[in-house]
């Protein structure tokens, strides 16, 4: 349905959802989602088409661990557990700022995820890109943004790199804690050109 | 045939200096939404958010900023609005971009909360998390200054993401 309101001088257009606007179809395509229905400490997008340039992963998450504040997830290709990993993260919580970094580690951080006694309704977010996922003469490096403001409000911006030049098939994505993901918790996975 | 995930809704091109922009009678037929603009206010101002009109106090926001002489990390809780900077104001001329993600926007089991990056070139650069406490699906978004207007020529997208 088209929005339609005009104000002042101002223009504007309503576009119907009859096709795409300016690119082509394929150049932003929903891969697949996960709506968890039920407590898991980990998701899992297997066998990702190798027909894009890049991913990118929404999320909407919080986690089973008792107590209020904050939980964190982390990002593992391919199944690879060994120490492959390096990441950087810049973060704010509350007024306190800073950064960390890790390296050789075996996951990449992925952001913030509240924890379960927060307020009902109360989930994180997180929006993440992986650049050349398929391209077989690079390490694969990506970025994501991702935040809660529940009573430990936090944003972080992580980087991270996988050191291997395999083309990604799979992406995990885990809660560190006992956990695991709450029911409710969304992932939808997207391939761009 | 493949389907696009990301669909534009609407385009505001602003012919003359305006306080407020709405987005309104938005679909919920997507998943998650999202707003381009590149922006310029009519004087140094704060630039702010509500959703559905709602004008009480059910907004959080946390973000991070450098200007390149510090940096700062900023909370703001139960209040009237999203402010959609930190230290450092959007400024009077087309030098800021701003581009808001609001996941799950039609959840009605979740608190709706999105991300948000900013920059602008004579300020700062700035990343934030932002939470309105209702479960309620978003139906209209409005964006505006309450000390100035932004300048003619600012250009607000909406996009819908499916999922």
């Amino acid at each position: 349905m088209p929005l339609l309101q005009t104000f002042g001088s101002a223009s504007i257009r309503g576009y119907e959802r009859f096709g795409p606007i300016g690119p082509a179809a394929t150049d932003f395509q929903l891969i697949s989602t996960t709506y968890l229905a039920s407590a898991t400490t980990s998701v899992t997008f297997g066998s990702i088409p190798q027909t894009f340039k890049h991913l990118q992963i929404r999320t909407t998450t919080r986690t089973t661990q008792a107590g209020t504040g904050m939980s964190y997830q982390y990002v593992t290709f391919n199944g690879d557990g060994s120490s492959s990993y390096s990441w950087h993260s810049l973060y704010g919580e509350t007024t306190s700022k800073g950064s960390y970094s890790g390296a050789s580690q075996s996951y990449g951080w992925f952001g913030p995820t509240p924890m379960n006694s927060e307020v009902t309704g109360l989930f994180g977010g997180a929006i993440a890109d992986v650049l050349d996922y398929t391209n077989t003469f690079k390490y694969k490096t990506g970025r994501s943004l991702a935040g809660e403001v529940g009573t430990t409000p936090a944003i972080h911006l992580d980087s991270w790199n996988w050191r291997s030049t395999s083309a990604i098939t799979s992406i995990t994505i885990t809660d560190a804690s006992p956990g695991g993901f709450a029911n409710g918790s969304r992932f939808s996975l997207y391939g761009w050109n | 045939m493949a389907t696009s995930a990301i669909t534009a809704l609407a385009t505001i091109t602003l012919g003359s200096g305006q306080s407020t922009v709405t987005f309104s009678s938005i679909s919920s037929s997507f998943r998650d939404l999202r707003i381009v603009s590149n922006l310029g206010m009519s004087a140094y101002s704060a630039v702010w958010m509500q959703i559905n009109g709602d004008t009480t106090t059910k907004y959080n926001r946390q973000a991070m900023s450098g200007n390149g002489a510090s940096a700062v990390a900023q909370l703001s809780t139960a209040a009237n609005q999203v402010v959609l900077n930190s230290s450092q104001t959007y400024s009077n001329a087309f030098e800021s971009n701003l581009i808001i993600d609001f996941l799950d926007y039609a959840a009605g089991n979740k608190h709706k909360v999105g991300l948000y990056r900013r920059n602008t070139v004579s300020g700062e650069a700035e990343a934030g998390t932002w939470r309105w406490a209702s479960t309620a699906a978003i139906t209209s978004i409005t964006i505006y200054s309450s000390t100035s207007t932004f300048m003619a020529g600012t250009v607000f997208t909406l996009y819908g993401v499916t999922s």
